[in-house]
């Protein structure tokens, strides 16, 4: 168990290795998001390069780590990298995964045992999932060409109306009276 | 856990507290804060800024470039958003912080215990020490994850006595994409002084007539050895010197001090009170008392005590283990604040008896306390004084007068000890981090006498 020892017990806490773990796959995941559309910047938007890894860098690790801004920042540059380069469709959907993944693990509290560790990273899993589901079903809807039909913006403006409708509160009915 | 170790000190300690049900109890029980939900403002985490921030500037940059294929960086954000669980959030949390035991001295371990109940994701909890209190175990950010009772777990150390809250205790609790942090504060600990070794070897000239274990000057039934003398009709057969005897031919008898007791007042000046935390002159001044406190109850004397400054309190001498605790009880107080400016002239006969030793404990700071010093003298009071004044003003290296500022007050406080002794009153100085014997040492074998 980390433990501070001096007198007014201030000092910076021994981080526990699956913090450290944690901080790396971090690490990984937002280097990728800044790597991966890399290949099609030209130009001076080279530099977005070097600026999301140091973002990346001290997102994770240093005095800048206490600013929740600096890994929004880092985010913001793989953005920027993705709308001045248009990688292709799964080059994006890709991207948008490690973003997700990368904000996910970058709030994770450096003082976690193994145990909690493993807990904490089971109750990321449902926006993970759901992440990965809903980046799968646009890729599909931008991949795949549709031919404009009146019909199917009828159905499509039909099945909106529907589940708005379904998905409303309704209000509780009164109570039968006795008789 | 140190339960009860309040209710055993060790040998060379102060005098344990009296062996009673309640009392133990209540050295036992855990200092605990007015229990209750404490109120929670929910509101949104950093993960929801950041995940919403990184949506919209997907949105911006696919409308502004006319990229509709860019909403795909921005979906999987979107869908964990929306993937959060939802629901009402309790607007009060069980929260509770306890701190065990609830009565220690310095340097003992106390134990505080945070938890929170009910169902949050994450509790992060992160204690703040007060003021001269050490974190010895645990880390000072815990982590609590669904799943498990979210409680956190130190071992904190006081270095100053008191009667105070340890510290304070900020639990950051997540639910879903909601943060709110509450700051918990367990209830005060009762911190007594550390007292330093010490002797009751500080006496006035003239004893009580209450038999006790100091030497008196007059023959009494005691042990120590003190003249000798013709036999009269009535001497024990074995007081003869049978030396004396033999050599001037007519029986001589061996004569014996009496043992007497000694009633003392322990003055405590917390007119000024200066230094660094947990070891300003009031604290060395508290300390002092204690261990003197401790000597005399442990032969059988009776003690008292005086508070200067403030409201004027005092403590009428009384033997007894019990009255350490009274005596510790009322230092706790004497950091009360207040305006009013006691009247010297008026301490009671209660507090100060006949031929009672006073000691005074002062760093010579306040005129006021050395009026009460005068006063004492005058009204023929057996009085010494300990100096507890540890730390110098501290001099500007970048002024040019510093130094010579220092030097003056050097010298103003070598006058104003030489016209103190000069008064009778002597004067000893005591470095805290020993014991009082050593202080003691200058008037050894001197008994203190009062001077009108």
């Amino acid at each position: 168990m980390a433990s501070t020892s001096d007198r007014s017990g201030r000092d910076r806490p021994r981080p526990h290795l699956a913090a450290v773990v944690i901080r790396a796959v971090a690490g990984c995941l937002g280097a990728g998001m800044v790597i991966l559309p890399a290949p099609e910047l030209h130009g001076r938007t080279w530099a977005l390069l070097p600026a999301g890894l140091l973002l990346v860098a001290a997102s994770l690790a240093g005095p800048a780590a206490r600013w929740r801004a600096v890994g929004t920042l880092a985010a913001g540059v793989a953005v920027a990298e993705s709308a001045l380069g248009r990688p292709g469709l799964p080059e994006l959907a890709g991207e948008g995964l490690l973003i997700l993944g990368y904000l996910l693990l970058v709030d994770a509290p450096g003082a976690m045992t193994a145990a909690s560790a493993v807990r904490w990273l089971r109750l990321q899993l449902p926006a993970a999932a759901w992440g990965t589901l809903v980046a799968a079903a646009v890729l599909v809807v931008l991949a795949v060409p549709v031919p404009v039909s009146a019909w199917l913006l009828v159905a499509g403006a039909g099945a909106a109306v529907a589940a708005t409708v379904a998905a409303l509160p309704r209000r509780p009915g009164r109570p039968r009276q006795p008789r | 856990m140190t339960q009860g170790r309040a209710a055993a000190p060790g040998p060379s300690g102060p005098p344990g507290p009296p062996v009673t049900a309640g009392h133990a109890v209540a050295a036992a029980q855990a200092a605990r804060a007015p229990r209750g939900p404490v109120p929670a403002a929910w509101q949104a985490a950093p993960r929801l800024r950041r995940l919403a921030t990184v949506a919209v500037a997907v949105v911006l940059a696919a409308v502004l470039t006319r990229h509709a294929s860019l909403l795909l960086l921005g979906a999987p954000a979107l869908a964990a958003l929306a993937a959060t669980r939802r629901g009402t959030r309790p607007l009060a949390l069980d929260a509770d912080v306890t701190a065990a035991p609830a009565r220690c001295f310095e340097g003992e371990d106390v134990e505080i215990v945070a938890s929170v109940a009910g169902g949050v994701d994450e509790v992060t909890f992160r204690v703040q020490p007060g003021p001269a209190v050490a974190l010895v175990e645990g880390p000072a950010t815990q982590v609590a994850v669904a799943g498990r009772p979210a409680s956190a777990r130190w071992v904190l150390r006081p270095h100053a006595w008191g009667r105070y809250q340890l510290c304070s205790v900020a639990a950051r609790c997540t639910d879903g994409m909601g943060q709110a942090t509450v700051t918990l504060r367990p209830g005060p600990v009762e911190v007594f002084p550390h007292a330093p070794p010490a002797r009751a070897t500080l006496l006035p000239a003239d004893l009580l007539r209450r038999i006790g274990e100091h030497t008196a000057s007059v023959p009494g039934a005691g042990i120590e050895f003190s003249g000798i003398r013709g036999y009269q009709p009535g001497d024990q057969l074995r007081d003869l010197n049978w030396a004396v005897t033999s050599r001037l031919a007519r029986p001589h008898v061996n004569q014996r001090a009496a043992l007497r007791a000694a009633d003392l007042v322990i003055m405590i000046d917390a007119f000024s009170d200066v230094g660094p935390p947990g070891d300003t002159t009031l604290d060395v001044a508290v300390r002092g008392a204690a261990g003197l406190a401790t000597a005399y109850l442990r032969t059988g004397d009776r003690v008292g005590v005086v508070v200067l400054g403030g409201v004027l309190r005092w403590l009428a001498p009384a033997p007894g283990n019990r009255q350490f605790f009274k005596i510790v009880e009322m230092a706790f107080g004497v950091r009360f604040p207040s305006e009013a400016t006691p009247d010297l002239d008026r301490v009671p006969r209660t507090a100060l008896p006949p031929r009672a030793l006073v000691v005074l404990f002062s760093p010579l700071l306040d005129r006021r306390a050395l009026n009460a010093v005068t006063d004492l003298r005058q009204r023929g009071v057996s009085l010494v004084i300990v100096d507890v004044l540890q730390h110098e003003p501290p001099a500007e290296p970048r002024l040019p007068m510093a130094q010579l500022a220092l030097r003056l007050w050097r010298l103003d406080r070598g006058a104003l000890r030489a016209s103190l002794t000069g008064l009778g009153v002597p004067v000893l100085t005591w470095d805290s981090g020993t014991g009082l014997e050593g202080a003691q040492v200058p008037l050894r074998g001197r008994r203190v006498r009062a001077v009108r």
